[in-house]
This record gives structure tokens, C-alpha cells and sequence, in this order.
């Protein structure tokens, strides 16, 4: 409760924190889900909120490693979702167009754009960091 | 998405109707179960060339990855001389795969209500 009063004063409530890797995703994705709900968001934009932070958790195993951090917060009414892989990448910035149709891949990071209200990417030598942000419904935690 | 804990690993049943052989996909199309249904159906494109089929209704869970074995197994028809449909998305697959990254031509995704291939 002083968690959520926390975020509710404009501190930060961790929902979720977690090594992942691809023995885990299915449960990692699942546990985001239960918790989206639980936040406040309603089934669809869960939904949405859940591919975006799972296409963040593939990314990292596919590229990064195989496996990485996950941190899932609330802040006021935003739900923040971060994750983390280890693996030195050439600094690039999120892909602005899709690719044609008969390509393979390229798709994962664009879609994630189109699924939160606000995603951030930071890659470097330190690895590769996504951020998103989903607003929650103006109700919940207004009490 | 459905709640399951544990995690639903993918299942695939094969069956045939007029036009070709179905697959009938459970479970959630990630990049750990892509795999399985791409090799399922490699292995259906056997004899004179047909239609395949891919019915979605037990598919809750699509990924970038999952929409990657879709193409591939698109592609792998279409190298065979064979033609590829997929039935019977829910409607936030439909979102994903026509709406959002605009495969719904590629993939031959059929419109709901007139897609259910005979049982």
C-alpha cells in the first residue's frame, strides 16, 4: 500500500524486476500481463502494452546476448517498462519505416513503437536499454 | 492472450480439406514455438502443389518472431509451387499482422466470418 500511495505522490512503485531468458519469457510475459491488469489498464491496451515489452525481451535474446533485465514501475499514472541486455552494440536509433513485406525480421522494434505511448532506446558499448511508457486510464488511482 | 502460468507450449494438428492440408495451431506463437509450426508445415509441401492452410483459432499470442515464421512458411509454399492461407484470426492477430505491419495481402489472410475451412 505505501508502494502504491508512493506512486500515486509521484514516486516510483516497482510492479516487476527480473533477469529473463528464453526458458522464462513465456512466464516472464504472462507475469507482465497479470500485472498490466492489475495496474489498471483494460484487456486491449494490456494487451498492447504486453507485445510491446515482449518484443523488448525477444530483442535482447535473439541480439543481445540471450538474455537481459527486466523492470516494470509505476509513476503516477504511467506504467514504465525497461529493459536491459549487456551485449557492446553500434549505437543505432529505432527504426522509423517497415520493411517490405517478403522481409524476414526488422519488424520487432518498429511494432513497438506502434504498441506503447512512448518508447526510448539507448545502445552503446554498455549494451542496449528500451524504455516505454503507457499512460494508465485518468480513474485509476485517482481515488 | 490467455492466463496460463506454466506457459502453453504450441500444438499443431494436421488435418486435410479439398483444397489441402490444415493446420490447426493452439498456443502462442512466439519466438521459442515459431519453429514448430514452420517445420510442420515444410513438411506438408510434399506431392502436386496445393493450398495450405494455417487456422489461427487457438493462436492468442503472435510476436514479431511468430510473424517471421509466417513469412517464411509463405515463402517456402511459394518456392514449392504451393499457395498459403491463413484463417481465423482473433481480432488482436488481425491488428498486428494487417493493420499494423500490413502483411494481410502476403499472408492471404482471409476475412473473418467467411474463413472457417470445413471440419
Amino acid at each position: 500500500m505505501t508502494g502504491a500511495g508512493a506512486a500515486r505522490d509521484g514516486g516510483v512503485e516497482v510492479l516487476l524486476h527480473r533477469r529473463f531468458d528464453e526458458a522464462s519469457l513465456r512466464d516472464t510475459r504472462h507475469d507482465v500481463r497479470r500485472q498490466l491488469i492489475s495496474a489498471g489498464l483494460n484487456e486491449d491496451r494490456a494487451d498492447d502494452f504486453t507485445f510491446a515489452i515482449n518484443e523488448g525481451l525477444i530483442n535482447a535474446i535473439m541480439h543481445g546476448g540471450g538474455s537481459g533485465d527486466l523492470a516494470l514501475a509505476r509513476t503516477g499514472r504511467r506504467l514504465i517498462a525497461s529493459v536491459e541486455d549487456r551485449r557492446p552494440t553500434t549505437p543505432f536509433a529505432l527504426p522509423t519505416q517497415l520493411p517490405p513485406p517478403p522481409a524476414l525480421g526488422g519488424r520487432g522494434l518498429w511494432l513497438v513503437s506502434r504498441s506503447c505511448d512512448a518508447v526510448h532506446l539507448e545502445s552503446g558499448r554498455h549494451g542496449l536499454r528500451l524504455v516505454m511508457e503507457i499512460e494508465l486510464p485518468a480513474r485509476v488511482g485517482a481515488d | 492472450m490467455t492466463e496460463n502460468g506454466t506457459g502453453t507450449p504450441l500444438a499443431v494438428q494436421v488435418s486435410r480439406d479439398s483444397n489441402g492440408p490444415v493446420l490447426q495451431v493452439t498456443g502462442e506463437l512466439d519466438m521459442s514455438s515459431t519453429g514448430t509450426l514452420v517445420e510442420t508445415g515444410r513438411q506438408q509441401l510434399r506431392g502436386p502443389a496445393a493450398l495450405l492452410t494455417v487456422d489461427l483459432s487457438g493462436v492468442g499470442f503472435c510476436d514479431s518472431a511468430g510473424i517471421n515464421g509466417l513469412v517464411q512458411l509463405r515463402k517456402s509454399c511459394a518456392e514449392a509451387g504451393w499457395q498459403f492461407r491463413l484463417v481465423n484470426l482473433n481480432s488482436s492477430l488481425r491488428r498486428v499482422i494487417c493493420d499494423l505491419t500490413g502483411l494481410g495481402e502476403f499472408l492471404n489472410v482471409q476475412p473473418s466470418g467467411t474463413d472457417a475451412p470445413p471440419a
